[in-house]
């Protein structure tokens, strides 16, 4: 019968083709293999969430600007990442609304590993949010930058908000081209940037030194949220002021939570009605004399100056109205 | 072309290189979708002992049919042909072999030692039939699969031959896994294959597939002049110019192509063509070695193991079945570990049991559970690991929960903050839940030498940790991390839980395993 040695011619040629396509299997078998492997979902292996990929950050980043190009791609940063972008600073961001940050660096092709300027864009969510990063960070001081909608030049570095965005560049050359990178980086915003930051007026009290935001808890207050704090210079004594913009409900809500919880602290508080206005003059054993009012808008109040002094600045800003803003730093 | 035994090196070639090139790719940045458990799927002893064990036949392993069924006709050609061990293991013997020809005939002679491979077989079998999967200690191929991962591999890129881990990769008792590979190995140079004659459950399987074969290696006895030339080729001790043990016999053709007279071919049988011996099987010995097996069931399972009580070191990948039936399903091949990107995921010794040796654990001190990360699920082949989408391991929508293997807690006497007054919130930043399952509150203390220090001293909300480890893992507490991850409040049991949970009715229930 059939066999491999000593077979006949008809059965060698039988066993022949058997060879044959025993052998023929193994380019299909390799082709079956590479085809299944072409065949993945790449989302399985970058580690990153849907959201977080499909970002319209990314758009925003040209692929060249003032003569630098973008050195590979972006990074992007969510809530679960940015710890590993800015490692000790990001509860910083996180407890101010953070939701995401896309990093790009730029510079000249031919030395890639040498980025000449790295541009990190935090969408915060609300201009108010990018507004308490930009002055959290580092203050209101330095030059104005001529950027976005409020922001301070550096050194090396610029840092400027538009909209819900806060945008941090770093130059690692003198002369690095920041200020046009910001300005095109705002302008590629477009739409985007079309939701103005919020601008904050306030009592002129005296001279600004500062101003920031706090995003929940001010002055220990579990109820006392999203507030915007500005001292000012006044003699020799220092001032700080605080307000809240909200919704008539919101405000009046926060109203009658502090008042309670003056009640519960036996904080002497009395009720004062002047020209029309209505205040709050408080005697606090821990804080000094302070006193606050809710206009339709917001809550303001002030530490650190008698009502008598704070009065007439106080009515020149009711009067004033809150449709005119004008820049936070005056 | 050389004959059969031309194609058998060709295909040995093939499948050899095909190993070693999901070897290579089954590291997470080269995976995209090969199948890197392919030559497990092919594995008929790990499809029926899985199918044992659980009563069901996990999908790709409906591929060891490909194996099985030609089996059944051709004989056991999987030994010579495609498993890596047993290519190996000849490519060994090859090298080794410096005997003169007498020598190689009492060697390569058939021994009743050959029959432990059956009565080992037997004892997995009947451990499988009882609930308990180890035939995966044995099987040639999660042998081959977990020896180069967990040590030969990363033994090469510590050598400098770097580029099959994408880091560097230790593994908990990887030199104990390799030094059996390296044993096999080595016994080849005193008999030939001796792994595949001697002691391989899937030879021994397949033997037993191959006593019905129609084709197989015959002998014409008329043109045999008992020169013992194929004796002397011989790989599988088959005893060609005798008794004809085809049962025994791995295809390899040698003895065909060694064959002056052209006494052997392979095919059906012919009128002058000698008759085969049967199995060489003691029934009685079988029945011993079985109740043997019946009775050892139980003893492996009277230790303490997480399969009677919870154990707070023993956490699973993520997506594993309950324990019970992660152990009836798992075969410690070490794919998992393999494809890991963090090196997480270690081979138990006793930590897990006699069962659940060298099956996988979380070990947070090498690395953490990538919050992203599914990879371990993808490439299991028994689902001893469930295959998770990203958004069901993290509870995205639609799926409202996330996937926990276990708990963190804080060990205060070890905490910077707590303990040191040194700020620290390292672990709070890692944390990759939303919100984070890590808070702190701020404290302002007065410190030994009087000065006010501000700390943030850190808690864990346990509804919202997952226990992936990267608090232990990146607490700068290196030796014995400050906050340590348990077992407790795994998603995958429903008895391992703080009685403080199942109070406040956050425990999870009946735990769907999703593969019915």
């Amino acid at each position: 019968m059939a066999g491999i040695r000593g077979a006949t011619r008809q059965e060698s040629v039988g066993v022949g083709r058997a060879r044959v396509g025993l052998l023929a299997l193994l380019p299909l078998i390799a082709w079956g293999v590479y085809w299944e492997g072409q065949r993945y979902d790449p989302g399985l292996l970058d580690f990153k969430n849907a959201a977080a990929r499909l970002s319209p950050l990314v758009a925003l980043f040209p692929e060249r600007a003032e003569g630098l190009a973008r050195l590979g791609e972006t990074r992007r940063f969510d809530r679960e990442s940015l710890h590993e972008y800015v490692n000790g600073h990001a509860e910083f961001f996180i407890s101010a609304g953070f939701k995401e940050l896309v990093v790009g660096e730029y510079g000249l092709p031919q030395e890639a590993s040498r980025p000449k300027v790295v541009v990190d864009l935090y969408d915060m969510g609300k201009p108010l949010f990018a507004f308490g990063v930009l002055t959290g960070e580092g203050g209101d001081g330095g030059p104005e930058a001529g950027v976005g909608e409020m922001g301070f030049a550096e050194s090396r570095g610029l840092r400027f908000i538009s909209g819900p965005y806060y945008v941090k560049m770093t130059a690692f050359d003198e002369g690095a081209p920041l200020k046009a990178m910001g300005q095109a980086l705002v302008k590629a915003m477009g739409q985007a940037g079309v939701a103005k930051a919020q601008g904050f007026r306030f009592p002129e009290f005296g001279k600004p030194l500062a101003t920031r935001f706090i995003k929940e808890n001010y002055r220990g207050l579990d109820f006392f949220d999203q507030v915007v704090e500005r001292s000012f210079q006044r003699g020799d004594q220092t001032i700080q002021a605080f307000q809240v913009m909200g919704s008539e409900a919101r405000n009046l809500e926060l109203e009658s939570k502090l008042l309670a919880f003056l009640k519960g602290e036996e904080i002497p508080v009395e009720r004062l009605e002047k020209e029309g206005l209505v205040l709050f003059q408080v005697q606090d054993p821990y804080e000094g004399e302070w006193f606050f009012l809710r206009t339709q808008e917001q809550v303001i109040g002030a530490f650190g100056i008698p009502l008598d002094a704070a009065w007439t600045p106080l009515k020149e800003f009711v009067n004033r109205g809150q449709t005119q803003h004008d820049e936070p730093r005056s | 072309m050389g004959g059969l035994r031309g194609v058998r090196r060709i295909y040995a070639a093939f499948f050899l290189g095909l190993f070693g090139f999901l070897l290579w790719a089954g590291e997470f940045e080269r995976l995209k979708g090969f199948e890197v458990g392919l030559f497990l799927q092919l594995d008929p002893l790990t499809a029926l002992g899985g199918f044992l064990t659980s009563h069901t036949l996990y999908k790709g392993l409906a591929l060891a049919l490909l194996i099985l069924i030609p089996t059944l006709f051709l004989g056991r050609f999987f030994c010579s042909w495609i498993c890596p061990l047993g290519i190996v293991n000849q490519v060994l013997s090859h090298i080794f072999h410096r005997r003169r020809a007498v020598e190689s005939w009492e060697e390569n002679r058939y021994r009743p030692v050959y029959r432990v491979k059956y009565y080992l077989l037997v004892v997995l079998l009947v451990f499988a039939g009882l609930g308990s999967l180890q035939t995966g200690l044995l099987d040639p191929i999660a042998l081959i699969y977990r020896s180069f991962t967990l040590s030969l591999l990363p033994a090469v890129d510590r050598a400098g031959g770097g580029g099959w881990f994408a880091l560097p990769a230790v593994f908990h008792g990887g030199v104990l896994i390799g030094g059996v590979l390296l044993a096999i190995l080595l016994a080849n140079r005193l008999i030939t294959r001796f792994w595949c004659r001697a002691l391989c459950p899937l030879g021994a399987l397949l033997g037993w597939c191959a006593q019905w074969s129609l084709w197989r290696i015959r002998r014409d006895v008329d043109r045999c002049n008992q020169c013992k030339q194929c004796l002397r080729a011989c790989q599988g001790a088959a005893d060609p110019d005798g008794a004809l043990r085809h049962t025994e016999c791995h295809l390899c053709m040698n003895c065909i192509e060694a064959c002056g007279t052209q006494a052997l071919h392979y095919g059906l049988a012919g009128s002058r063509s000698s008759i085969g011996r049967p199995l060489d099987l003691n029934r009685r010995r079988v029945v011993e070695v079985a109740l043997a097996a019946v009775v050892a069931v139980p003893m492996t399972r009277s230790t303490l193991s997480p399969r009677s009580t919870p154990t707070p070191e023993v956490i699973r990948p993520p997506g594993s079945l309950p324990e019970a039936q992660f152990l009836a399903r798992c075969i410690k091949c070490g794919l998992c570990m393999r494809v890991c990107p963090t090196n997480v995921l270690q081979p138990a010794l006793l930590e897990a049991g006699f069962e659940g040796l060298w099956t996988p654990l979380l070990m947070n001190a090498v690395g953490y559970c990538e919050h992203h990360c599914v990879l371990c699920g993808q490439v299991c082949p028994t689902a001893a690991i469930r295959p998770l989408s990203v958004a069901e391991k993290v509870g995205a929508p639609p799926f409202t929960k996330p996937v926990r293997l276990g708990t963190a807690f804080f060990d205060r006497g070890r905490c910077l903050p707590w303990a040191m007054d040194v700020p620290c919130i390292v672990c709070e930043e890692t944390c990759p839940t939303s919100p984070k399952a890590i808070w702190y509150e701020t404290v302002a203390i007065t410190s030994r030498d009087g000065r006010k220090v501000t700390l943030k001293r850190p808690f864990v909300q346990p509804e919202l940790c997952i226990g992936c480890g990267i608090c232990e893992n990146k607490c700068p507490v290196t030796d014995l991390a400050a906050i340590r991850v348990s077992s407790v409040g795994e998603s995958r049991s429903g008895d391992n839980r703080m009685l403080l949970n199942q109070q406040s009715g956050w425990i999870e229930g009946t735990i769907d395993t999703g593969l019915g």
